[in-house]
């Protein structure tokens, strides 16, 4: 019992720090689409996913310390190489958020349409069934917000 | 979603502006309807279906829907009261949206 306490204290070194650090890193991106989906009153985390990143820079953090505690570690340690692999996986959920935020989700470039120019009119129903043309709304502002729908 | 329930969260504010907000999507009416429902929307939500309004802005993004359908780029666009069109934003990235706070300030350098 001893003996095995001992042994677990000094193998796999730096792993818990580095399993601690991957937990941490899926609550900065969990929480990311969690803020998208329940918190539309707060569209700057949305648009910039600053919190989400601290908490994502944390956890890959602990991951890279767990990591160099590996390394450092005595050659021929137990399980030596855990710590590093957590890390790893760490690093490619980082990655794999990094690409989701800022290339997954880049489309085409379109210029929509021309300032200054008339904006087009159209009849279209709304959810009430009533029919909606831009002239309704003369002589007031209108913003229009297209909507990707069907995604 | 967000970006229309955060307006819906504004909607005062744009009220006391008299400017009014309009949805486009997309979706067919029943869709729509639900989306409107769902969010609790009190503005307009209109389905485009047939992308007639959405071409007219030039904002048609070809098969980018989950099933390969043609739907619309996310775009925020402001008319002022003579219906020309005098701010934009067309979105590189549809994951960033312009914050309520933002369209108020373009609207209220309209006058």
């Amino acid at each position: 019992m001893l003996e095995e306490r001992v042994m677990s204290a000094t193998s796999a070194p730096g792993a818990r720090l580095a399993a601690g650090g991957l937990v941490v890193v899926i609550a900065g991106i969990v929480s990311y689409f969690a803020a998208v989906m329940w918190l539309p009153s707060r569209p700057e985390i949305r648009n910039t996913a600053l919190p989400n990143w601290l908490i994502v820079a944390a956890g890959a953090a602990m991951a890279a310390a767990g990591a160099r505690r590996a390394i450092t570690a005595p050659a021929g340690t137990r399980r030596r190489w855990l710590g590093p692999t957590l890390a790893g996986v760490d690093l490619a959920l980082v990655a794999a958020f990094g690409w989701l935020l800022y290339v997954g989700s880049t489309v085409e470039h379109v210029p929509g349409p021309a300032i200054g120019a008339p904006a087009p009119d159209f009849a279209l129903a709304a959810q009430d069934g009533r029919r909606v043309r831009l002239a309704d709304f003369h002589g007031r502002p209108v913003l229009l917000v297209f909507y990707r729908g069907h995604w | 979603v967000s970006e229309l329930q955060g307006l819906q969260l504004r909607k005062t504010e744009f009220d006391r502006r008299g400017c009014a907000v309009v949805g486009i999507s997309s979706d067919d009416e029943e869709d729509a309807a639900g989306l409107a429902r769902d969010a609790a929307l009190s503005y307009p939500l209109l389905a485009d279906p047939t992308l007639a309004a959405v071409d007219a802005y030039g904002l048609r993004h070809p098969h980018a829907g989950h099933d390969g359908r043609d739907i619309a780029h996310s775009a925020s666009v402001l008319i002022d009261g003579a219906g020309i069109v005098r701010w934009t934003v067309v979105g590189d990235n549809f994951r960033v949206r312009p914050t309520p706070a933002t369209v108020l300030a373009a609207v209220d350098a309209l006058r």
